[in-house]
């Protein structure tokens, strides 16, 4: 079925495309299209769906409502340190309720939203009609659903995981904490990484594979550069967690010793194979952050990105680096010097290309036309700020004796919210306000998003900037609360003041996208004047994205090419010809992006692509580098097995939780059976 | 001797040389970083406020400020990373004047002074939770922990240093001026993490040689009858099973093996009285604060390891007569 059908990207020009016309049509042109992909109304169509758009706003939701319980946990511990010996929450719900908050918001919020993200945007930005294994995907969804369901079981039981988002041993052996407190969390991380892992993989197979023809690595728009390198990251990095939490759980269920020092083991043992991921991990949330301002910024500033291809080099650099920091988390554990050398001269390279990154979105806003204020930018420009300072407590904490005397104090607590909630969250609410008109067609409050931005850049800040004051002065991490003669009183106050302005803000983004989704007004399909393909579909898309496979000649394909003869200017500017020099060459500063009509191609050889036999799912595949040699593929469709084989592991845990044999046995039989339904059910 | 300790610390307000070097490389760092910002709010207000394009040539600032000027900032910043860490090793060869012993618990700290050093005292020097060290002699600290990692950390001393079980840690310095400091845990160690401090008392040496002295002493003897009745349920009840009072309990939990650190429970009390502080620093050390602490620990620190001993209140006023006298 497939056939090799053009040369090269030069057969897939519009010329040779065998007709030219917009890259989606009217439901009524695409009826046989729409009948494939289109999901069976009611339960069984929500539950067996693959269509990663669902998948990618379910994973939003749901990844939004972790975000929120995140939250509600830090608004706890925030009213717990408000004033000194405070009793509000006593030390067992403070323990529980600050390792959920950093459990939650990292694994179950922060990371899954990018999965939310990546979902719903890659195969539009590439010009696919759905990821490379789609059933694959249902099960990264429901995994996480019900992974997270698991671990917040634990407070239902009253035994909510309370040894740190990081669960040291030997603190988290079974003498030191005998409930099963630390067996949801092991257990719980454990399920989750088969869910990461496999949209990992998913991601990078979509991005190799999927692209539209003619769309080379070297026309991959940006965010589809920082989802690869993430992807790429993950399913290097996390590996090293799930061998943690389940040589943790191997510890206190069958009673390794792996890492109890009475048992020849050895505590730092375990510190290493969680920092290993935990290091990366920070970079696995803050580079497709990046690639969301990479998009916005030159989209708001009617420029391409400057630099565009060192900013890539500085993506991919980023997620390599990544890897030499994680024992940057433990220069105070007593290591070699030579072994702190090292993993700090690394901490501190990672500066250069995140240096590269602001130097090019403050140069694209500077040479762009003068911006527009909405809240996507608004985010953008709140995350410039406040990142780059998280920037340079960064480099501060990566010289190793200036580390050592502020680590694991609040000095580090304010840190990583800088890079965390300043380089991660507020380009998520970038993002968010961005494509919220395409997934949903409607258009956002003209002002509440711009109030809700300024209620969280100020409570951000009066929440987290004195938190490095008090860092300063001696106040450790993870402290349920402290006396009332250390002089932390009012600089605690103020921070849980502006914890709840930041909350406040929030607040305010859940109503404006709440209600805007509920009637706000109907937004245009293309509000931004965006550069890559899924500004040109309708709003929202339809189930199949695109009737015929884009043919991509650019970089920025609705932006059009540069003029001719200017593509061989030849510069750091990227492949398309370098429009900064375009610019200044022709003296002609105003480069404004003309909006180009996107050629399609519908039929190969005979296989056709909008008349799919028999409602099958079709979707074109491409090579790896270039994107030619295109084949036509059947895709699996929606199935219940993936949630089938997820409830499985469900079982899987708990059975693994209760220490009960019977309830293991039979999920194993269970997930085995799911698995081989799974392939068996026609496609 | 010494005060109560009510300034929590300022990492900026360095008693070492060390940490002088760091408090230095802190101010530096903080003053490159906020041009650095200067510079970045400079170039976000141009693009804002500007109303055509600015051509600047983004290539060539993006080389520039994003590469040249980072690698700058680094290779001076490795230079001083080694330059500041050579503080906190001192040269070979150099014996410090006086070894210690810190064992972490959870949650307070166990101090063992180790005999010799140059001191002339040389009995055992066994302390919890105030830690008094002489001015301008270098101390090293041996540090493990006998449960869970704890982490010994004092702003105005420099680095912090973890407690690791199966490992020994050191930490060498020489503080530089006499006074009272406040320590805390700074690794998380469960239910009381909060409450884990302890106290620097940084004396001249010859006031520390008299202090060594008097706590290498073994606990004085009662005088009164209230505190012999105090010293006899001190030994009766369940106190006995996990604290010492050298001369008197040696060996709290009757399991004194070769390895003496291995089978401590409870803070040794031989000189309880002399101690500024209760319970890791949570309370005074005054006639109420120890009667509350022993009649009933849990409020005062709930999440301590240690119980309530059920004491009839002629029982308790003796012990507390007995333990004041342990000076």
């Amino acid at each position: 079925m497939t056939t090799p059908a053009v040369a090269g990207p030069t057969v897939l020009a519009p010329a040779a495309a065998p007709r030219r016309r917009a890259a989606s049509g009217a439901r009524g042109d695409h009826q046989a299209l729409h009948d494939a992909w289109e999901d069976r109304p009611g339960l069984g169509g929500w539950i067996r769906t693959v269509d990663h758009k669902r998948i990618g706003v379910r994973y939003a939701v749901t990844a939004l409502t972790f975000l929120l319980i995140g939250g509600l946990e830090a608004l706890a511990l925030r009213t717990q340190l408000a004033v000194p010996d405070n009793d509000l929450l006593g030390h067992d719900a403070y323990n529980q309720l600050m390792t959920m908050h950093g459990t939650t918001m990292l694994l179950w919020f922060n990371t899954p939203m990018f999965a939310a993200f990546g979902n719903y945007l890659i195969p539009l930005q590439i010009g696919a009609r759905d990821m490379a294994f789609p059933r694959l995907n249902a099960l990264s969804y429901w995994i996480f659903l019900l992974s997270g369901l698991f671990v917040y079981t634990s407070f239902a039981v009253g035994e909510a995981p309370d040894g740190g988002w990081f669960a040291y041993t030997p603190l988290t052996s079974s003498v030191y904490s005998p409930g099963r407190n630390l067996d949801f969390w092991a257990i719980g991380i454990t399920f989750l990484g088969i869910s990461t892992t496999v949209g990992g993989i998913n991601f990078i197979v979509t991005i190799l594979r999927m692209r539209a023809p003619g769309m080379s690595l070297a026309r991959l728009p940006i965010f589809g550069w920082t989802i690869l390198t993430m992807s790429f990251m993950i399913i290097f990095a996390l590996p090293a967690v799930t061998l943690a939490g389940a040589l943790l759980e191997a510890d206190r269920a069958l009673g390794m010793h792996l890492f109890d020092p009475n048992g020849l083991g050895d505590p730092l043992l375990y510190q290493h194979l969680f920092w290993i991921w935990g290091h990366p991990e920070v970079y696995i949330v803050f580079i497709p952050a990046t690639g969301i301002i990479s998009t916005i910024i030159p989209t708001f500033a009617r420029r391409p990105l400057a630099a565009h291809n060192l900013v890539i080099a500085s993506v991919v650099a980023t997620g390599f680096i990544s890897f030499g920091l994680w024992v940057h988390h433990m220069f105070a554990a007593g290591l070699p010097f030579l072994v702190a050398s090292f993993f700090s001269a690394a901490s501190l390279v990672i500066a250069i290309p995140s240096g590269i990154q602001v130097l090019a979105w403050l140069t694209t806003l500077v040479e762009g036309r003068r911006p527009r204020l909405d809240p996507p930018l608004l985010f953008a420009l709140g995350f410039i700020v406040t990142f780059v300072l998280g920037g340079f407590t960064g480099v501060m904490v990566a010289v190793v004796p200036f580390d050592q005397a502020i680590t694991d104090s609040y000095f580090v607590v304010a840190h990583f919210h800088y890079v965390l909630i300043g380089g991660s969250v507020m380009p998520i609410m970038a993002g968010l306000y961005f494509w919220f008109p395409k997934v949903t067609g409607k258009a956002t409050h003209p002002w509440l998003g711009r109030a809700a931005f300024a209620a969280i850049f100020v409570g951000f800040h009066v929440t987290f900037f004195p938190q490095h004051i008090l860092g300063l002065m001696g106040m450790p991490r993870r402290v349920y609360t402290y006396g009332s003669d250390l002089g932390w009183d009012w600089l605690n106050l103020l921070s849980s003041i502006g914890a709840f302005v930041l909350a406040a803000g929030f607040v305010m983004v859940a109503v404006d996208l709440v209600l805007s989704w509920w009637r706000g007004d109907p937004a245009p399909d293309d509000p931004w004047g965006g550069e890559t393909l899924e500004w040109a579909l309708p709003s929202p898309p339809p189930p199949y994205n695109f009737a015929a496979a884009p043919v991509v000649t650019s970089p920025r394909p609705l932006w059009g090419e540069p003029e001719a003869g200017d593509g061989s200017a030849g510069d750091a500017d990227g492949d398309s010809g370098g429009h900064g020099d375009v610019a200044r060459a022709t003296g002609h500063p105003a480069w404004d992006p003309v909006r180009v009509p996107v050629p399609t191609i519908e039929r190969y050889e005979g296989e056709v692509l909008d008349e799919p036999p028999h409602g099958h799912h079709r979707a074109v595949l491409t090579s790896v580098l270039d994107a030619t040699d295109v084949h036509v593929v059947t895709m699996p469709g929606p199935s219940t097995w993936p949630l089938a084989l997820a409830a499985g592991v469900l079982a899987l845990s708990t059975g693994v939780l209760l220490r009960s044999g019977l309830v293991v046995g039979l999920a194993s039989a269970w997930i085995a059976w799911s698995f081989y339904r799974w392939h068996r059910e026609a496609t | 001797m010494a005060r109560p300790v009510t300034d929590a610390g300022w990492v900026l307000d360095p008693r070492t040389p060390g940490a002088e070097k760091v408090a230095l490389l802190t101010w530096l760092m903080l003053a490159v970083a906020a041009i650095a910002f200067v510079m970045v709010l400079g170039l976000l207000a141009l693009g804002l406020a500007r109303r055509r394009r600015l051509p600047l040539g983004a290539e060539r600032w993006v080389v520039g400020g994003g590469l040249v000027f980072p690698a700058v900032v680094i290779l001076a910043l490795s230079g001083l990373t080694v330059w500041a860490l050579d503080a906190d090793t001192p040269p070979a060869g150099a014996d410090p004047a006086l070894t210690v012993n810190v064992i972490g618990h959870q949650y307070w700290w166990e101090i063992r002074y180790q005999p010799g050093g140059g001191s002339t005292v040389s009995g055992e020097v066994v302390t919890a939770n105030e830690l008094v060290l002489p001015v301008d002699q270098p101390v090293q600290l041996e540090l493990t922990s006998d449960d869970v990692v704890h982490s010994f950390w004092v702003p105005e001393l420099g680095p912090k240093r973890d407690l690791v079980p199966g490992r020994t840690n050191h930490l060498r310095f020489t503080i530089d001026q006499a006074g009272d400091l406040r320590g805390q845990c700074a690794e998380f160690c469960g239910a009381q993490h909060a409450r884990m401090a302890f106290l620097v008392h940084a004396v001249p040496a010859d006031e520390f040689e008299t202090w060594l002295a008097n706590e290498a002493a073994p606990a004085p003897v009662p005088t009164t009858d209230s505190q012999r009745a105090g010293m006899a349920t001190f030994q009766q009840e369940a106190c006995s099973s996990c604290h010492a009072i050298r001369g008197v309990v040696d060996d709290p939990a009757g399991l004194l093996g070769a390895d003496r650190n291995r089978v401590v429970i409870g803070p040794d009390l031989t000189h309880l009285a002399a101690r500024d502080t209760l319970a890791a620093v949570t309370v005074p050390n005054d006639r109420g604060h120890l009667g509350g602490w022993i009649a009933d620990p849990q409020s005062t620190k709930p999440g301590s390891l240690m119980p309530a001993v059920p004491l009839d209140p002629e029982q308790l006023l003796s012990l507390l007569d007995y333990l004041q006298s342990l000076r």
